[in-house]
Protein backbone atom coordinates (compact mmCIF):
# COMPACT_ATOMS: atom_id res chain seq x y z
CA UNK A 1 0.00 0.00 0.00
CA UNK A 2 1.50 3.37 -0.95
CA UNK A 3 2.52 5.78 1.77
CA UNK A 4 3.47 9.41 1.87
CA UNK A 5 5.75 11.12 4.39
CA UNK A 6 4.34 14.35 5.81
CA UNK A 7 6.46 16.75 7.79
CA UNK A 8 4.71 18.97 10.29
CA UNK A 9 5.73 22.55 10.93
CA UNK A 10 7.31 21.29 14.16
CA UNK A 11 9.68 19.19 12.04
CA UNK A 12 8.14 15.82 12.89
CA UNK A 13 7.79 13.19 10.15
CA UNK A 14 4.57 11.22 9.89
CA UNK A 15 4.14 8.30 7.49
CA UNK A 16 0.60 8.25 6.14
CA UNK A 17 -1.36 5.78 4.05
CA UNK A 18 -2.23 7.57 0.78
CA UNK A 19 -5.69 6.07 0.99
CA UNK A 20 -6.27 7.90 4.27
CA UNK A 21 -5.06 11.32 3.14
CA UNK A 22 -6.77 11.21 -0.27
CA UNK A 23 -9.50 13.42 1.24
CA UNK A 24 -6.99 16.28 1.08
CA UNK A 25 -7.20 17.94 -2.31
CA UNK A 26 -3.85 19.65 -1.62
CA UNK A 27 -1.93 16.41 -0.87
CA UNK A 28 -3.65 14.59 -3.73
CA UNK A 29 -2.53 17.28 -6.15
CA UNK A 30 1.03 17.09 -4.82
CA UNK A 31 1.13 13.31 -5.21
CA UNK A 32 -0.30 13.58 -8.71
CA UNK A 33 1.94 16.36 -9.94
CA UNK A 34 5.14 15.43 -8.19
CA UNK A 35 4.80 11.65 -8.58
CA UNK A 36 6.01 10.81 -5.08
CA UNK A 37 7.24 7.34 -5.85
CA UNK A 38 10.33 7.46 -3.73
CA UNK A 39 9.46 6.43 -0.18
CA UNK A 40 12.00 8.90 1.11
CA UNK A 41 10.20 11.91 -0.39
CA UNK A 42 8.81 14.23 2.25
CA UNK A 43 5.92 16.67 1.88
CA UNK A 44 6.51 19.65 4.15
CA UNK A 45 3.36 21.12 5.70
CA UNK A 46 4.50 24.52 6.84
CA UNK A 47 1.15 25.50 8.30
CA UNK A 48 0.25 22.34 10.23
CA UNK A 49 1.72 21.49 13.63
CA UNK A 50 2.29 17.89 14.77
CA UNK A 51 -0.63 17.80 17.19
CA UNK A 52 -3.01 19.22 14.60
CA UNK A 53 -1.68 16.88 11.92
CA UNK A 54 -2.42 13.86 14.12
CA UNK A 55 -5.92 15.20 14.68
CA UNK A 56 -6.42 15.64 10.93
CA UNK A 57 -5.20 12.11 10.28
CA UNK A 58 -7.47 10.65 12.96
CA UNK A 59 -10.43 12.31 11.29
CA UNK A 60 -9.29 11.27 7.81
CA UNK A 61 -8.82 7.66 8.93
CA UNK A 62 -12.32 7.47 10.37
CA UNK A 63 -13.83 8.98 7.24
CA UNK A 64 -11.69 7.28 4.59
CA UNK A 65 -14.52 5.05 3.38
CA UNK A 66 -17.12 7.83 3.30
CA UNK A 67 -18.94 8.20 0.03
CA UNK A 68 -18.53 11.55 -1.65
CA UNK A 69 -21.27 13.87 -0.47
CA UNK A 70 -24.17 14.10 -2.87
CA UNK A 71 -26.23 17.20 -3.25
CA UNK A 72 -29.82 16.98 -2.13
CA UNK A 73 -32.28 15.83 -4.71
CA UNK A 74 -33.40 18.89 -6.61
CA UNK A 75 -37.02 17.89 -6.19
CA UNK A 76 -36.71 18.16 -2.44
CA UNK A 77 -38.00 21.40 -1.02
CA UNK A 78 -35.24 23.72 0.14
CA UNK A 79 -34.40 23.10 3.74
CA UNK A 80 -32.55 25.11 6.25
CA UNK A 81 -28.80 24.67 6.01
CA UNK A 82 -27.87 21.28 7.42
CA UNK A 83 -25.79 21.55 10.54
CA UNK A 84 -26.21 18.05 11.90
CA UNK A 85 -23.06 16.38 13.21
CA UNK A 86 -22.52 12.65 13.80
CA UNK A 87 -21.77 11.40 17.31
CA UNK A 88 -18.25 10.34 16.33
CA UNK A 89 -17.53 13.78 14.87
CA UNK A 90 -19.04 15.49 17.91
CA UNK A 91 -16.74 13.55 20.25
CA UNK A 92 -13.77 14.05 17.95
CA UNK A 93 -14.20 17.82 17.81
CA UNK A 94 -14.34 18.31 21.60
CA UNK A 95 -11.25 20.44 22.08
CA UNK A 96 -10.01 23.83 23.17
CA UNK A 97 -10.76 26.80 20.93
CA UNK A 98 -7.09 27.25 19.99
CA UNK A 99 -6.88 23.65 18.80
CA UNK A 100 -10.21 24.00 17.00
CA UNK A 101 -9.04 27.04 15.04
CA UNK A 102 -5.73 25.31 14.25
CA UNK A 103 -7.70 22.34 12.95
CA UNK A 104 -9.95 24.57 10.82
CA UNK A 105 -6.92 26.32 9.33
CA UNK A 106 -5.26 22.97 8.65
CA UNK A 107 -8.42 21.67 6.97
CA UNK A 108 -8.51 24.81 4.86
CA UNK A 109 -4.83 24.54 3.93
CA UNK A 110 -5.07 20.84 3.13
CA UNK A 111 -8.42 21.44 1.40
CA UNK A 112 -10.43 18.79 3.27
CA UNK A 113 -13.98 20.06 2.85
CA UNK A 114 -15.62 17.59 5.26
CA UNK A 115 -13.31 18.55 8.11
CA UNK A 116 -13.49 22.26 7.29
CA UNK A 117 -17.30 22.07 7.36
CA UNK A 118 -17.23 20.21 10.67
CA UNK A 119 -14.96 22.81 12.32
CA UNK A 120 -16.95 25.72 10.91
CA UNK A 121 -20.26 24.15 12.01
CA UNK A 122 -18.91 23.85 15.56
CA UNK A 123 -17.86 27.51 15.60
CA UNK A 124 -21.24 28.47 14.08
CA UNK A 125 -23.02 26.50 16.83
CA UNK A 126 -21.06 28.51 19.41
CA UNK A 127 -22.39 31.73 17.83
CA UNK A 128 -25.99 30.78 17.00
CA UNK A 129 -28.68 32.30 19.16
CA UNK A 130 -26.20 34.39 21.16
CA UNK A 131 -26.13 38.13 21.77
CA UNK A 132 -23.11 40.23 20.79
CA UNK A 133 -22.06 40.30 24.48
CA UNK A 134 -22.21 36.54 24.78
CA UNK A 135 -20.20 36.08 21.58
CA UNK A 136 -17.49 38.46 22.87
CA UNK A 137 -17.26 36.51 26.13
CA UNK A 138 -17.23 33.16 24.35
CA UNK A 139 -14.34 34.11 22.05
CA UNK A 140 -12.61 36.65 24.28
CA UNK A 141 -13.07 39.50 21.84
CA UNK A 142 -12.56 43.13 22.86
CA UNK A 143 -15.47 45.43 22.06
CA UNK A 144 -13.98 48.35 20.16
CA UNK A 145 -17.37 49.82 19.19
CA UNK A 146 -18.56 52.86 21.12
CA UNK A 147 -22.18 52.82 22.39
CA UNK A 148 -22.94 55.43 19.70
CA UNK A 149 -21.52 53.19 16.99
CA UNK A 150 -23.54 50.24 18.28
CA UNK A 151 -26.67 52.36 18.22
CA UNK A 152 -25.84 53.39 14.65
CA UNK A 153 -25.47 49.74 13.59
CA UNK A 154 -28.81 48.89 15.18
CA UNK A 155 -30.40 51.72 13.23
CA UNK A 156 -28.78 50.50 10.00
CA UNK A 157 -30.46 47.16 10.60
CA UNK A 158 -33.94 48.57 10.99
CA UNK A 159 -34.77 47.66 7.40
CA UNK A 160 -35.28 44.10 8.65
CA UNK A 161 -38.72 44.98 9.96
CA UNK A 162 -41.42 46.31 7.66
CA UNK A 163 -43.80 48.85 9.06
CA UNK B 1 11.49 18.02 -1.39
CA UNK B 2 13.23 16.57 1.64
CA UNK B 3 14.59 19.89 2.86
CA UNK B 4 12.98 21.02 6.09
CA UNK B 5 10.90 24.19 6.09
CA UNK B 6 11.86 26.82 8.64
CA UNK B 7 9.91 25.71 11.67
CA UNK B 8 8.01 28.16 13.84
CA UNK B 9 8.81 28.16 17.51
CA UNK B 10 6.09 28.19 20.15
CA UNK B 11 6.47 31.95 20.56
CA UNK B 12 6.22 32.67 16.85
CA UNK B 13 3.16 30.58 16.16
CA UNK B 14 0.11 32.83 16.21
CA UNK B 15 -2.82 31.77 18.36
CA UNK B 16 -5.79 31.98 16.04
CA UNK B 17 -8.97 33.43 17.41
CA UNK B 18 -12.34 34.12 15.85
CA UNK B 19 -11.42 37.70 15.03
CA UNK B 20 -8.03 36.85 13.49
CA UNK B 21 -9.23 34.02 11.27
CA UNK B 22 -8.72 34.60 7.55
CA UNK B 23 -11.80 36.22 6.04
CA UNK B 24 -12.50 33.31 3.67
CA UNK B 25 -12.83 30.97 6.67
CA UNK B 26 -15.01 33.43 8.54
CA UNK B 27 -17.20 33.64 5.42
CA UNK B 28 -17.50 29.86 5.40
CA UNK B 29 -18.51 29.90 9.06
CA UNK B 30 -21.21 32.47 8.30
CA UNK B 31 -22.88 30.03 5.89
CA UNK B 32 -23.77 27.88 8.92
CA UNK B 33 -25.19 30.78 10.93
CA UNK B 34 -28.71 32.13 10.27
CA UNK B 35 -28.63 35.56 8.62
CA UNK B 36 -30.63 37.26 11.43
CA UNK B 37 -27.96 36.23 13.98
CA UNK B 38 -25.25 37.65 11.72
CA UNK B 39 -27.10 40.94 11.35
CA UNK B 40 -28.35 41.40 14.90
CA UNK B 41 -25.54 39.82 16.95
CA UNK B 42 -22.26 39.17 15.16
CA UNK B 43 -22.18 42.55 13.39
CA UNK B 44 -22.33 44.23 16.84
CA UNK B 45 -19.42 42.27 18.31
CA UNK B 46 -16.59 44.51 17.04
CA UNK B 47 -15.55 46.83 14.24
CA UNK B 48 -13.91 43.92 12.44
CA UNK B 49 -17.14 41.90 12.23
CA UNK B 50 -19.23 44.94 11.43
CA UNK B 51 -16.94 45.81 8.55
CA UNK B 52 -17.19 42.32 7.09
CA UNK B 53 -20.94 41.99 7.61
CA UNK B 54 -21.83 45.42 6.27
CA UNK B 55 -20.04 44.60 3.04
CA UNK B 56 -22.59 43.61 0.40
CA UNK B 57 -19.98 41.38 -1.28
CA UNK B 58 -19.86 39.19 1.85
CA UNK B 59 -23.58 38.60 1.53
CA UNK B 60 -23.45 38.01 -2.18
CA UNK B 61 -20.76 35.33 -1.79
CA UNK B 62 -22.64 33.75 1.10
CA UNK B 63 -25.92 33.77 -0.87
CA UNK B 64 -24.29 32.11 -3.88
CA UNK B 65 -22.95 29.31 -1.68
CA UNK B 66 -26.32 28.72 -0.03
CA UNK B 67 -28.69 29.43 -2.93
CA UNK B 68 -27.23 28.72 -6.35
CA UNK B 69 -30.36 29.90 -8.25
CA UNK B 70 -30.43 33.25 -10.06
CA UNK B 71 -31.32 36.09 -7.72
CA UNK B 72 -32.58 38.68 -8.38
CA UNK B 73 -34.56 36.81 -11.04
CA UNK B 74 -34.19 39.61 -13.59
CA UNK B 75 -31.04 41.46 -14.59
CA UNK B 76 -30.74 44.68 -12.68
CA UNK B 77 -28.40 47.48 -13.66
CA UNK B 78 -25.94 48.08 -10.84
CA UNK B 79 -27.10 51.70 -10.53
CA UNK B 80 -30.49 50.67 -9.19
CA UNK B 81 -29.36 47.79 -6.97
CA UNK B 82 -30.13 48.54 -3.35
CA UNK B 83 -26.92 48.64 -1.29
CA UNK B 84 -28.42 46.02 1.00
CA UNK B 85 -30.09 43.81 -1.62
CA UNK B 86 -28.28 40.55 -0.84
CA UNK B 87 -28.19 41.18 2.90
CA UNK B 88 -31.92 41.86 3.17
CA UNK B 89 -32.75 39.08 0.70
CA UNK B 90 -30.71 36.60 2.78
CA UNK B 91 -32.46 37.56 6.00
CA UNK B 92 -35.94 37.44 4.48
CA UNK B 93 -35.31 34.26 2.57
CA UNK B 94 -33.97 32.41 5.57
CA UNK B 95 -36.88 33.64 7.66
CA UNK B 96 -39.23 32.21 5.02
CA UNK B 97 -37.50 28.82 4.90
CA UNK B 98 -37.41 28.73 8.69
CA UNK B 99 -41.14 29.51 8.95
CA UNK B 100 -42.05 26.72 6.56
CA UNK B 101 -39.57 24.11 7.73
CA UNK B 102 -41.18 21.16 9.40
CA UNK B 103 -42.79 21.89 12.74
CA UNK B 104 -41.51 25.45 12.90
CA UNK B 105 -44.81 27.17 12.32
CA UNK B 106 -48.15 27.39 14.01
CA UNK B 107 -51.46 28.15 12.37
CA UNK B 108 -54.04 30.41 13.93
CA UNK B 109 -57.53 29.83 12.53
CA UNK B 110 -59.81 32.87 12.79
CA UNK B 111 -63.55 32.90 12.27
CA UNK B 112 -64.75 36.50 12.12
CA UNK B 113 -66.86 35.89 9.00
CA UNK B 114 -69.68 33.62 7.88
CA UNK B 115 -68.95 33.71 4.14
CA UNK B 116 -66.02 33.56 1.74
CA UNK B 117 -63.22 35.95 2.73
CA UNK B 118 -61.93 37.79 -0.35
CA UNK B 119 -59.43 40.12 1.26
CA UNK B 120 -56.84 39.90 4.04
CA UNK B 121 -54.31 42.54 5.00
CA UNK B 122 -51.65 42.49 7.71
CA UNK B 123 -50.52 45.86 8.99
CA UNK B 124 -48.81 47.65 11.92
CA UNK B 125 -45.69 45.52 11.72
CA UNK B 126 -47.79 42.39 11.45
CA UNK B 127 -49.71 42.50 14.69
CA UNK B 128 -53.00 43.60 13.11
CA UNK B 129 -55.11 41.89 10.47
CA UNK B 130 -57.99 43.37 8.49
CA UNK B 131 -60.34 41.18 6.47
CA UNK B 132 -63.29 41.73 4.16
CA UNK B 133 -65.89 39.14 3.22
CA UNK B 134 -68.86 38.31 1.06
CA UNK B 135 -70.93 38.51 4.28
CA UNK B 136 -70.45 42.30 3.83
CA UNK B 137 -68.55 42.67 7.08
CA UNK B 138 -65.06 43.94 7.79
CA UNK B 139 -63.11 42.77 10.80
CA UNK B 140 -59.93 43.97 12.46
CA UNK B 141 -58.13 41.49 14.66
CA UNK B 142 -55.17 41.92 16.98
CA UNK B 143 -53.08 38.91 15.97
CA UNK B 144 -50.53 39.35 18.76
CA UNK B 145 -53.30 39.12 21.38
CA UNK B 146 -54.77 36.04 19.70
CA UNK B 147 -51.39 34.32 19.71
CA UNK B 148 -50.66 35.25 23.32
CA UNK B 149 -54.07 34.19 24.52
CA UNK B 150 -55.78 31.74 22.14
CA UNK B 151 -58.77 31.36 24.46
CA UNK B 152 -59.64 35.03 23.78
CA UNK B 153 -60.72 34.13 20.25
CA UNK B 154 -63.33 35.07 19.11
CA UNK B 155 -64.13 37.49 21.93
CA UNK B 156 -64.63 41.13 21.20
CA UNK B 157 -61.43 42.36 22.87
CA UNK B 158 -59.33 40.97 20.05
CA UNK B 159 -61.84 41.30 17.22
CA UNK B 160 -63.43 44.45 15.95
CA UNK B 161 -66.10 43.65 13.38
CA UNK B 162 -68.19 46.00 11.33
CA UNK B 163 -71.29 44.27 10.04
CA UNK B 164 -72.99 45.55 6.88
CA UNK B 165 -70.07 47.83 6.12
CA UNK B 166 -71.10 47.57 2.47
CA UNK B 167 -74.27 46.36 0.80
CA UNK B 168 -72.28 44.13 -1.53
CA UNK B 169 -69.31 41.79 -1.32
CA UNK B 170 -66.09 43.37 -0.09
CA UNK B 171 -63.41 42.74 -2.67
CA UNK B 172 -60.32 44.51 -1.44
CA UNK B 173 -58.77 46.44 1.45
CA UNK B 174 -55.83 48.78 1.92
CA UNK B 175 -54.56 51.16 4.60
CA UNK B 176 -53.74 54.87 4.32
CA UNK B 177 -52.88 57.79 6.58
CA UNK B 178 -49.97 56.02 8.36
CA UNK B 179 -52.13 52.91 8.73
CA UNK B 180 -54.74 54.79 10.77
CA UNK B 181 -57.33 54.56 8.01
CA UNK B 182 -58.65 51.36 6.47
CA UNK B 183 -60.10 51.58 2.96
CA UNK B 184 -62.55 49.04 1.56
CA UNK B 185 -63.82 48.44 -1.97
CA UNK B 186 -67.31 47.00 -2.37
CA UNK B 187 -69.44 45.50 -5.10
CA UNK B 188 -72.01 48.14 -4.05
CA UNK B 189 -69.99 50.79 -5.90
CA UNK B 190 -68.67 52.44 -2.77
CA UNK B 191 -65.17 52.91 -1.51
CA UNK B 192 -65.28 53.53 2.24
CA UNK B 193 -62.71 54.96 4.64
CA UNK B 194 -62.70 53.72 8.24
CA UNK B 195 -60.98 54.91 11.37
CA UNK B 196 -59.00 51.85 12.41
CA UNK B 197 -59.36 52.52 16.14
CA UNK B 198 -63.13 52.95 16.20
CA UNK B 199 -64.21 51.50 12.84
CA UNK B 200 -66.28 54.63 12.33
CA UNK B 201 -66.86 55.56 8.71
CA UNK B 202 -64.89 58.75 8.04
CA UNK B 203 -65.34 59.17 4.30
CA UNK B 204 -67.12 57.50 1.42
CA UNK B 205 -66.75 57.70 -2.34
CA UNK B 206 -69.26 56.45 -4.88
CA UNK B 207 -67.98 55.29 -8.22
CA UNK B 208 -69.99 54.46 -11.30
CA UNK B 209 -69.76 50.69 -10.92
CA UNK B 210 -68.72 47.91 -8.52
CA UNK B 211 -65.14 48.23 -7.24
CA UNK B 212 -62.86 45.22 -7.35
CA UNK B 213 -59.36 46.25 -6.32
CA UNK B 214 -57.41 48.92 -4.46
CA UNK B 215 -53.85 50.09 -4.05
CA UNK B 216 -52.56 53.08 -2.10
CA UNK B 217 -49.40 55.06 -1.66
CA UNK B 218 -49.08 58.06 0.67
CA UNK B 219 -52.12 60.24 -0.15
CA UNK B 220 -53.16 58.56 -3.37
CA UNK B 221 -55.61 55.71 -3.77
CA UNK B 222 -56.05 53.78 -7.03
CA UNK B 223 -59.38 51.99 -7.51
CA UNK B 224 -60.02 49.38 -10.19
CA UNK B 225 -63.62 48.94 -11.26
CA UNK B 226 -65.89 46.37 -12.84
CA UNK B 227 -66.73 48.78 -15.67
CA UNK B 228 -63.05 48.84 -16.72
CA UNK B 229 -62.26 52.25 -15.24
CA UNK B 230 -59.42 53.22 -12.96
CA UNK B 231 -60.02 56.04 -10.48
CA UNK B 232 -57.41 58.02 -8.59
CA UNK B 233 -58.50 59.55 -5.33
CA UNK B 234 -56.56 62.02 -3.17
CA UNK B 235 -57.37 61.71 0.54
CA UNK B 236 -55.98 65.17 1.39
CA UNK B 237 -58.38 66.99 -0.90
CA UNK B 238 -60.95 64.20 -0.60
CA UNK B 239 -61.42 64.42 -4.34
CA UNK B 240 -61.32 62.09 -7.29
CA UNK B 241 -58.44 63.57 -9.26
CA UNK B 242 -58.54 61.35 -12.30
CA UNK B 243 -60.59 58.63 -13.94
CA UNK B 244 -59.26 56.82 -16.97
CA UNK B 245 -60.03 53.79 -19.06
CA UNK B 246 -57.25 51.59 -20.42
CA UNK B 247 -59.06 48.27 -20.28
CA UNK B 248 -62.00 46.96 -22.25
CA UNK B 249 -63.30 44.79 -19.42
CA UNK B 250 -63.11 44.66 -15.59
CA UNK B 251 -59.98 45.74 -13.76
CA UNK B 252 -59.16 42.72 -11.58
CA UNK B 253 -55.97 43.72 -9.82
CA UNK B 254 -54.10 46.98 -9.38
CA UNK B 255 -50.83 48.27 -7.94
CA UNK B 256 -49.78 51.87 -7.30
CA UNK B 257 -46.23 52.87 -6.50
CA UNK B 258 -44.76 56.38 -6.63
CA UNK B 259 -45.76 57.53 -10.10
CA UNK B 260 -46.69 54.22 -11.63
CA UNK B 261 -49.88 52.22 -11.77
CA UNK B 262 -49.98 48.67 -13.06
CA UNK B 263 -53.42 47.20 -13.70
CA UNK B 264 -54.57 43.79 -14.86
CA UNK B 265 -57.82 43.41 -16.77
CA UNK B 266 -60.19 40.70 -17.86
CA UNK B 267 -59.41 41.91 -21.39
CA UNK B 268 -56.04 40.11 -20.96
CA UNK B 269 -54.16 43.37 -20.82
CA UNK B 270 -51.53 44.26 -18.28
CA UNK B 271 -51.06 48.01 -18.41
CA UNK B 272 -48.36 50.25 -16.98
CA UNK B 273 -49.40 53.87 -16.68
CA UNK B 274 -46.98 56.61 -15.67
CA UNK B 275 -48.91 59.24 -13.72
CA UNK B 276 -46.46 62.00 -14.66
CA UNK B 277 -47.12 61.45 -18.34
CA UNK B 278 -50.30 61.91 -20.29
CA UNK B 279 -52.56 59.06 -21.19
CA UNK B 280 -50.55 58.06 -24.22
CA UNK B 281 -47.60 57.06 -22.05
CA UNK B 282 -48.71 53.49 -21.61
CA UNK B 283 -47.02 50.14 -21.89
CA UNK B 284 -49.12 47.07 -22.43
CA UNK B 285 -48.44 43.36 -22.17
CA UNK B 286 -50.87 40.64 -23.19
CA UNK B 287 -50.54 37.13 -21.78
CA UNK B 288 -49.94 34.54 -24.51
CA UNK B 289 -53.00 32.56 -25.59
CA UNK B 290 -52.90 28.86 -26.42
CA UNK B 291 -54.70 27.60 -29.53
CA UNK B 292 -57.99 25.77 -28.90
CA UNK B 293 -57.81 26.55 -25.18
CA UNK B 294 -60.10 28.67 -23.05
CA UNK B 295 -59.16 32.33 -22.91
CA UNK B 296 -56.35 33.36 -20.59
CA UNK B 297 -56.32 36.60 -18.67
CA UNK B 298 -54.50 37.90 -15.57
CA UNK B 299 -56.27 37.46 -12.26
CA UNK B 300 -53.78 38.77 -9.71
CA UNK B 301 -50.59 40.84 -9.64
CA UNK B 302 -48.00 41.28 -6.91
CA UNK B 303 -46.91 44.76 -8.01
CA UNK B 304 -46.65 47.39 -5.26
CA UNK B 305 -47.93 45.12 -2.54
CA UNK B 306 -44.65 45.07 -0.62
CA UNK B 307 -43.10 47.71 1.57
CA UNK B 308 -41.61 50.48 -0.56
CA UNK B 309 -38.14 50.02 0.94
CA UNK B 310 -37.95 46.67 -0.77
CA UNK B 311 -39.03 47.94 -4.18
CA UNK B 312 -37.80 45.50 -6.76
CA UNK B 313 -37.82 45.94 -10.52
CA UNK B 314 -40.00 42.91 -11.11
CA UNK B 315 -43.31 41.44 -10.06
CA UNK B 316 -45.47 38.42 -10.69
CA UNK B 317 -48.80 37.89 -12.43
CA UNK B 318 -51.11 34.92 -11.87
CA UNK B 319 -53.65 34.01 -14.54
CA UNK B 320 -57.07 32.44 -14.66
CA UNK B 321 -55.68 29.01 -15.70
CA UNK B 322 -52.98 28.63 -13.04
CA UNK B 323 -49.96 30.00 -14.92
CA UNK B 324 -47.59 32.42 -13.24
CA UNK B 325 -45.50 35.07 -15.04
CA UNK B 326 -42.42 37.02 -14.00
CA UNK B 327 -42.60 40.58 -15.33
CA UNK B 328 -39.53 42.74 -15.84
CA UNK B 329 -40.77 46.14 -14.71
CA UNK B 330 -38.29 48.52 -16.44
CA UNK B 331 -38.74 46.72 -19.76
CA UNK B 332 -42.38 45.91 -19.00
CA UNK B 333 -42.22 42.50 -20.60
CA UNK B 334 -42.76 38.90 -19.60
CA UNK B 335 -39.39 37.59 -18.46
CA UNK B 336 -40.50 34.05 -17.80
CA UNK B 337 -43.65 31.95 -17.66
CA UNK B 338 -44.13 29.22 -15.05
CA UNK B 339 -46.83 27.05 -16.62
CA UNK B 340 -49.62 25.50 -14.59
CA UNK B 341 -48.13 25.83 -11.14
CA UNK B 342 -51.76 25.66 -10.00
CA UNK B 343 -54.58 23.67 -11.61
CA UNK B 344 -57.06 26.55 -11.33
CA UNK B 345 -56.99 30.36 -11.25
CA UNK B 346 -54.20 32.00 -9.27
CA UNK B 347 -56.37 34.29 -7.13
CA UNK B 348 -53.58 35.80 -5.10
CA UNK B 349 -49.89 36.38 -5.64
CA UNK B 350 -47.60 38.19 -3.26
CA UNK B 351 -43.84 38.60 -3.27
CA UNK B 352 -41.30 39.91 -0.82
CA UNK B 353 -37.56 40.14 -1.30
CA UNK B 354 -37.30 36.66 0.23
CA UNK B 355 -40.39 34.78 -0.95
CA UNK B 356 -43.17 34.44 -3.49
CA UNK B 357 -46.61 33.25 -2.37
CA UNK B 358 -49.38 32.05 -4.68
CA UNK B 359 -52.87 30.88 -3.72
CA UNK B 360 -55.52 29.46 -5.95
CA UNK B 361 -59.07 28.20 -6.43
CA UNK B 362 -57.46 24.74 -6.46
CA UNK B 363 -57.07 24.96 -2.67
CA UNK B 364 -53.29 25.28 -2.71
CA UNK B 365 -51.04 27.80 -1.07
CA UNK B 366 -47.54 27.54 -2.53
CA UNK B 367 -44.51 29.17 -0.98
CA UNK B 368 -41.74 29.72 -3.53
CA UNK B 369 -38.12 30.73 -3.36
CA UNK B 370 -37.48 34.17 -4.85
CA UNK B 371 -34.84 33.00 -7.36
CA UNK B 372 -35.64 32.77 -11.06
CA UNK B 373 -36.12 29.01 -10.75
CA UNK B 374 -38.92 29.68 -8.25
CA UNK B 375 -38.16 26.51 -6.25
CA UNK B 376 -40.91 25.34 -3.96
CA UNK B 377 -40.41 25.84 -0.25
CA UNK B 378 -43.81 24.51 0.82
CA UNK B 379 -47.18 23.42 -0.55
CA UNK B 380 -50.25 23.55 1.63
CA UNK B 381 -53.37 21.89 0.32
CA UNK B 382 -56.76 22.68 1.81
CA UNK B 383 -59.27 20.28 0.35
CA UNK B 384 -62.15 21.90 -1.56
CA UNK B 385 -61.35 25.39 -0.26
CA UNK B 386 -60.94 28.32 -2.62
CA UNK B 387 -58.11 30.60 -1.57
CA UNK B 388 -58.82 34.16 -2.76
CA UNK B 389 -55.91 36.05 -1.26
CA UNK B 390 -52.61 35.77 0.59
CA UNK B 391 -50.66 38.49 2.37
CA UNK B 392 -47.31 38.31 4.13
CA UNK B 393 -45.67 40.85 6.42
CA UNK B 394 -42.55 40.30 8.50
CA UNK B 395 -42.78 36.57 8.02
CA UNK B 396 -46.36 36.23 9.20
CA UNK B 397 -48.72 34.96 6.50
CA UNK B 398 -52.48 35.57 6.30
CA UNK B 399 -54.54 33.38 3.98
CA UNK B 400 -58.15 34.19 3.06
CA UNK B 401 -60.43 31.18 2.71
CA UNK B 402 -63.53 30.47 0.68
CA UNK B 403 -64.66 28.42 3.71
CA UNK B 404 -65.04 31.74 5.62
CA UNK B 405 -61.90 31.02 7.66
CA UNK B 406 -58.71 33.07 7.85
CA UNK B 407 -55.52 31.15 8.51
CA UNK B 408 -52.50 32.96 9.93
CA UNK B 409 -49.16 31.16 9.83
CA UNK B 410 -46.49 32.33 12.24
CA UNK B 411 -43.55 31.18 14.35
Amino acid sequence: MPFVNLESSDGDLVKVDVDVIKCSVTINALIEHLGLEDDNEVVPLQNVGTETLHKVLAWAKHHKDDLPSVDDDEDDPPRERRTDITTWDANFIKMEQIQLFDLILAANYLDISGLLDLGCKIVADMIKGKTADEIRTMFNIVNDLTPQEQEQIRKENEWCEEK
Amino acid sequence: MSSSPPSLTEEEAPDWTLDTLPVEILLHITTFIPAPTLVHSLSLVSKHFHKILSNEKTWEIRARKLWPGKFPPVDISSSVISPTLHRSASVKREETVHLWSQSNNSCLVLTPHIACVDSVLLFKGNCMLASGSRDRSISIINIDSCIENPSSIPHSEVTHSKQNSHTGWIWDLTTMNQQETLVSAGWDGFVKFWDIQTMNEIDVVKTSSPNLCLSSQSNLLAIGSFNSRIHLYDIRSQAMIKTYKVHKRSVLSIGLETDKIVSAGEDNRLVLHDLRQDKTALSTVCLPQLPNCPKIYPKSISYAKTNASNTLPYFYVGDIRGNLYLINLPLFKIERCYPLIHSKAIQGVFHTIGSVYTCSSDGMLIVHEPSEELGIVKRIHLDKVELPKVHCLNNRVALAGGDSLIRVYYN
